[in-house]
């Protein structure tokens, strides 16, 4: 099931202006991936932004949490530059690429975290309660991450959560609780998730950035597709006059609850296909509403998908509009 | 403030591990007593010398250096204040956590093997009690002095690498008694120790101005960070 949560355009939270900044995880301390001349306003909401360490994400994530100074530009969260203040800090939840692990036992991070933020750090939630009485040192480098996702969705009222991988090197967090949280914190604050794994981002994102070499490559709507808002069921009919798939259309638009959209083309080839596309924020009670309106007016459905968010494909549409890029 | 130096003391000495200190506890005993059975063989007079001078001249830049290069985790001082940092700790305070956790490291790893040094150079020879008091205060002096010079240094170059160039510089510069020695704290000890005067300094100015380098070396490194 998803959910529509639009975005507030005037609960800007972070803003930053031509930044230009490099991670430190490079050999010998060097950077291994930089962002050039990024400007990007966020409101509540979460905010994928595809890409990998190389393409810039873990610059990224260093300068809006405050870990990294910028080189130039600026990163201001609510009007407060994070890498200069402990306080505006205290409200940002991190998940970084490297594990920034503190000495004695999990149960006295928790205590330190909940006496300077506030908040209950969310271990049982996310299927974490047993790390709770071991040791910090003794965790392996995917539990201590889980540890570190548990403490990044921590603050009860963040300013900001900047998540890096957060379905990738975890180990054993429960991928419901997960999503709840997430959806819990975009509801007051933005939540910018920095991944490469495009299937949960399609499924949760309510803005895509494509980060390439360092700068956005695409902004959704900009290049032509875009994430959970506006994702959408594909069927394909055999239609070899043209007539059914309109009707289909039509059909589809009054009966499927909660369409946001329903369109429809012919698509030459034999044999003649008909493709309708619906934009409804529950795609899987969509998907019966179709199968059940087509086995009614006796349509060959040859296929049905979602659409799929992926990597190869943003490409293609990126490099096929480029006079549709956004800065 | 107090929470993120606590936070940071801890940090600190997490990193070091008492295993660490522990050998090199067992390495500095056998050091300085190694050193003051050779020297006593040939010259009983000039064993409490070779021992102070093993001490200050080498055991306690290397162990500061190595001190405040574990507890920053072989990085700049702002990375290695991080992992506190991020949880909304004052970096500063941090900051000042882990030199003291290197500062103690080093009184911890210096202090005993000089105490067993001495006492093995001096035997029954006179003068042992106040050498021992004297070298005391010297090292925790100096100590201070090297840990707040390699905690500045660490805010400098990538991952801190300033910090072999100013144990480097200490050793080349800080050796000699001309002006160019005045910011390291090695002239000053030997000093201190009886040695010549540097750049014209009284014994009395130089412990000063020792005190001082400590004391501005660290301002200096918290002046570098942001909160």
């Amino acid at each position: 099931m998803t959910e529509s949560r639009p975005l507030a355009s005037n609960s800007a939270r972070v803003r930053v202006c031509g930044l230009y900044a490099g991670d430190a995880l490079g050999a010998g301390g060097g950077s291994l991936g930089r962002v050039w001349g990024i400007d990007w306003t966020l409101g509540h909401g979460i905010h994928a932004v595809i890409g990998t360490p190389e393409d810039g994400t873990a610059a990224l994530a260093g300068v809006l949490t405050g870990e990294l100074r910028p080189k130039r530009g600026s990163v201001y969260i609510e009007g407060v530059a994070p890498f200069a203040s402990a306080v505006c800090r205290r409200r940002i939840g991190a998940l970084l690429p490297r594990s920034t692990g503190l000495g004695g036992t999990v149960r006295e991070l928790i205590a330190l975290s909940h006496a300077v933020r506030g908040g209950d750090v969310p271990l049982d939630r996310l299927g974490l309660g047993a790390l709770r009485a071991r040791r910090n040192q003794t965790l392996s480098v995917p539990e201590a991450r889980a540890l570190e996702l548990a403490l990044a969705l921590a603050t009860p009222t963040p300013s900001l959560v900047v998540l890096h991988e957060p379905w990738n090197g975890v180990a054993g967090v429960d991928p419901i609780g997960f999503r709840e949280l997430l959806l819990e914190r975009a509801a007051s604050a933005p939540v910018v998730v920095l991944t490469s794994v495009l299937t949960e981002v399609a499924k949760l994102a309510d803005s895509v950035h494509l980060l390439e070499g360092g700068r956005w490559a695409a902004v959704d709507g900009g290049s032509g597709w875009l994430a959970r808002a506006a994702e959408k069921l594909l069927v394909w009919l055999e239609d070899p006059n043209g007539l059914v798939t309109p009707e289909l259309a039509a059909t589809l638009s009054t009966r499927v609850e909660n369409a946001r959209s329903v369109s429809w083309e012919r698509i030459a080839g034999p044999p003649q296909l008909g493709l309708v596309a619906i934009a409804a924020d529950d795609l899987e009670a969509a998907a019966l509403t179709v199968s059940k309106v087509c086995a009614e007016l006796a349509v060959n459905v040859r296929a049905l998908a979602t659409t799929p968010l992926e990597r190869a494909a943003l490409l293609g549409l990126v490099r096929a509009a480029p006079s549709e890029r956004s800065p | 403030m107090i929470r993120a130096i606590r936070v940071g003391i801890a940090l600190g000495w997490t990193r070091t591990g008492p295993r660490r200190v522990g050998v090199l506890l067992g390495l500095g005993g056998l050091g300085h007593a190694g050193v003051a059975l050779a020297v006593r063989s040939s010259s009983r007079l000039g064993a409490p010398d070779a021992v102070l001078g093993l001490a200050f001249g080498f055991g306690l830049p290397l162990i500061a250096y190595g001190a405040v290069a574990t507890a920053l985790a072989s990085t700049d001082l702002s990375s290695a204040t991080w992992a506190a940092a991020r949880l909304g700790l004052s970096r500063r305070g941090v900051a000042i956590g882990l030199s003291l956790s290197a500062f103690l490291t080093t009184l911890l790893v210096l202090m005993p093997g000089l105490l067993i040094g001495l006492g093995v150079a001096y035997g029954s020879l006179p003068g042992g009690a106040r050498d021992v008091f004297t070298s005391t205060g010297l090292v925790v002096l100096g100590a201070a002095a090297y840990v707040a010079v390699f905690t500045l240094a660490s805010t400098a170059m990538k991952r801190g690498r300033a910090r072999s160039l100013a144990l480097f510089l200490d050793f080349l510069l800080g050796s000699g008694t001309s002006v160019l020695a005045l910011p390291f704290p090695r002239g000053h000890l030997s000093s201190l120790l009886g040695g010549e005067a540097l750049a014209t300094l009284s014994q009395r100015q130089s412990s000063g101005f020792l005190g001082g380098l400590a004391v501005a070396a660290l301002l200096l490194a918290l002046g570098r960070l942001r909160d």
